[in-house]
């Protein structure tokens, strides 16, 4: 179990992340917040690239500020979006991060076949990471972080640059491992949790929120969200006025999503909520929802 | 040894750094070149050569003496009587000759002088050596007389009897410009070493491997010692395969005192020697330079603030030059230039005291240098990470 217990950190004036307090056990997290929420922040202490300014991290049961050896054999971490050696082979990147990561020379072969098959990069392994695209990249990143087989996986912003297919790949790939690891995702794209994770942790301007299965979140906003059709004219009247979750365009008219404690209008019907708008829910405090047109 | 390896392919992938090596050493052969010929021109040293090579060159006996004088004295005269033809005359060394008159007057007499002299000239100096013992003894200044004890064994038994056309390995070992292309070489290859990986986003990885920081830390240790080993033993040997080529190399055996800016080195090896000796202390003050820009790529943020940050310094350690002959202060002696152009440590026996010990500089400049390199090396293995990272 990994264990975040008071955690702080400042720039200057600027709390970045403040007297957290977070429990990980097996299973997929969504670390859910707004860009400037504090999610690399935390991560990056979790994994040691940032010192702690108070609390402290601790993995099954000891400190990692005593012991972070153990800590790091176990984990696989991707850092947001990284660019890594474009002088490098995809190969001879995962193969310098065997090394890194203290894997036997025997295995390293079988485990770089298995991880660059997991990201579909097989093909690809032999270019330079210079000629790789975005999404290629990011692939690579998430292929050097399953190296080792670690039990602890942390993804921060994983999806970025990825297309819609290989979104779906990744997401089945942890899928897969989601009894027997802890996975954290830090995103701020909800869908790329809204169906793996078993629970979700939201933080905003650096202070958690609160932590809890996506049901859970869905449930606690039940009678909040409203379906309503409306003509293309009056669209802009809608958008001033509430939190709109999401707009369709059908048949000349909009079909609008409003997040609301009141009823927006007559004709607005009760929607059943989704984790989006559970997470618009708690961290979009813009103004909105005063009253009923 | 693995993780060195995929150090050297991060580095030595990247295009512009094999196109400056080679493009830095075809511009050193054009300088040698270049700097040869008109050095050649100056001292008459194909016809110094040729001489040399007709009768002077070998074991300095009265024969080859007489016959240098005689030829001086035959030249001198007519060149006094004003009575000689300005006229291209075949059967002169240069061509013409009042040419002769100044290859012999100018060059071989003095020469060959100098060499005849030398052992002369260091018993005068030993001779006033023990007078200074003897002296110094009485007034009871242990500092003057341990310097003159020193003196008295380093210049005994010292004696020149070969003659050889040393102007190639004189200007060799004064050629300095192949330690100013490897500095910018250093610069250019080291510059990315810590800032890249910054940059690259890397940082955030390393210190989640089991071995944290510590593994990458050594690499590029071991990689900044290998990399300034390699270009320093490269040019070493670029320098002599230029000469080599451009100019007549020749009496590498030689005492260094054999070369008149040496005359009262404290050294007592041959010109070979101490052009190896020349290339160490140039790998000590090279490294000094070398764990500078590490440092400053580790706590930098950006590759141009590194770059700006090596260069300018380094600009003005080379203007900040040693001085000929005299006495080096402290302050110098953190000056690595004084290591790379190391010969201003050897032009005489200037010694520093500690206490009433003298020391040669050089083994003050080592031991400066081996400070910095420690303290670097700690900077650089050390996880200090910068706010940034």
């Amino acid at each position: 179990m990994l264990e975040v217990k008071h955690l702080t950190k400042r720039f200057g004036r600027q709390t970045a992340v403040n007297d957290m307090n977070i429990q990980f056990k097996n299973g997929i997290y969504g670390l859910l917040g707004p860009n400037g929420a504090g999610k690399t922040t935390l991560l990056s202490m979790i994994m040691g690239a940032l010192r702690p300014d108070q609390g402290e991290i601790f993995f099954e049961g000891k400190s990692l500020s005593k012991d972070r050896k153990n800590f790091n054999s176990k984990v696989g971490y991707l850092p947001q979006g990284p660019l890594f050696y474009k002088e490098f082979t995809g190969l001879e990147f995962l193969e310098y991060i065997c090394v890194l990561k203290n894997i036997s020379r025997q295995s390293r072969s079988q485990q770089i076949d298995r991880v660059l098959r997991e990201v579909n990069l097989n093909d690809a392994k032999n270019k330079r990471i210079g000629a790789y695209s975005g999404g290629m990249r990011q692939r690579l990143g998430i292929a050097q972080a399953l190296l080792g087989d670690p039990q602890v996986l942390v993804f921060d912003e994983p999806t970025a640059g990825l297309d819609p297919i290989e979104r779906i790949r990744f997401r089945n790939t942890l899928a897969r491992f989601s009894n027997e690891k802890t996975i954290i995702i830090a995103t701020h794209i909800v869908p790329d949790v809204e169906s793996i994770a078993h629970a979700v942790v939201v933080i905003k301007d650096g202070v958690f929120i609160t932590q809890d299965s996506p049901e859970f979140l869905m449930d606690s906003i039940k009678g909040t969200v409203w379906s309503l059709t409306v003509p293309i004219t009056e669209i802009d009247a809608y958008i001033n006025r509430f939190r709109i979750s999401s707009i369709q365009l059908l048949n000349q008219h909009y079909v609008l999503r409003i997040i609301s404690e009141k009823k927006p209008s007559a004709d607005a019907v009760s929607a059943v909520p989704r984790l989006e708008e559970a997470y618009i829910y708690l961290t979009d405090g813009s103004p909105h929802d005063t009253a009923s047109l | 040894m693995t993780l060195l390896r995929f150090e050297i392919i991060k580095i030595f992938r990247k295009p512009y750094v094999i196109v400056s090596i080679l493009l830095f050493t075809l511009i050193n052969f054009a300088a040698i070149f270049i700097t040869n010929k008109g050095y050649q021109q100056w001292v008459m040293e194909e016809h110094q050569n040729q001489v040399c090579e007709e009768f002077l060159c070998g074991p300095i006996d009265s024969q080859k003496i007489d016959k240098v004088i005689s030829e001086t004295k035959r030249l001198s005269d007519i060149v006094a009587s004003q009575k000689f033809s300005r006229e291209y005359d075949s059967n002169t060394i240069t061509g013409y000759l009042f040419g002769d008159f100044n290859l012999y007057y100018g060059y071989l007499e003095p020469n060959l002088k100098y060499a005849v002299s030398y052992a002369y000239d260091m018993q005068d100096i030993i001779q006033r050596a023990y007078e200074n013992v003897e002296f110094y003894e009485q007034v009871g200044n242990i500092k003057e007389l341990n310097k003159n004890h020193d003196i008295i064994q380093l210049y005994s038994g010292r004696s020149i009897n070969e003659y050889r056309n040393l102007y190639g390995a004189r200007y060799l070992l004064f050629y300095d410009f192949s330690g100013l292309l490897i500095m910018f070489l250093l610069v250019l290859t080291l510059t990315p070493g810590f800032v890249s990986e910054r940059e690259n986003r890397m940082y955030q990885l390393f210190p989640t491997f089991p071995s944290g920081e510590r593994k990458i830390n050594s690499t590029k240790f071991l990689f900044i010692i290998l990399i300034t080993l390699m270009y320093c033993i490269w040019f070493f040997i670029m320098d002599l395969i230029g000469f080599a080529l451009f100019s007549h190399l020749q009496g590498f055996s030689m005492p260094l005192y054999s070369i008149q800016e040496f005359q009262l080195t404290p050294l007592n090896l041959s010109i070979g020697q101490f052009y190896v000796v020349c290339l160490i202390l140039k790998i000590f003050g090279m490294l000094i330079i070398s764990f500078y820009i590490a440092i400053l790529s580790k706590f930098l943020p950006k590759t141009v603030y590194v770059f700006l940050g090596s260069v300018l310094p380094l600009v003005l350690f080379v203007f900040w030059l040693p001085r000929a002959h005299s006495a080096l202060g402290w302050l110098d002696f953190v000056n690595p230039i004084h290591l790379i152009k190391n010969r201003y440590l050897f032009l005489s026996y200037n010694p520093i005291f500690i206490g009433s010990t003298p020391i040669q500089p050089v083994f003050i400049a080592v031991l400066v240098a081996m400070l910095l390199i420690i303290i670097s090396s700690i900077i650089i293995q050390t996880g200090i990470r910068p706010r940034f990272a």
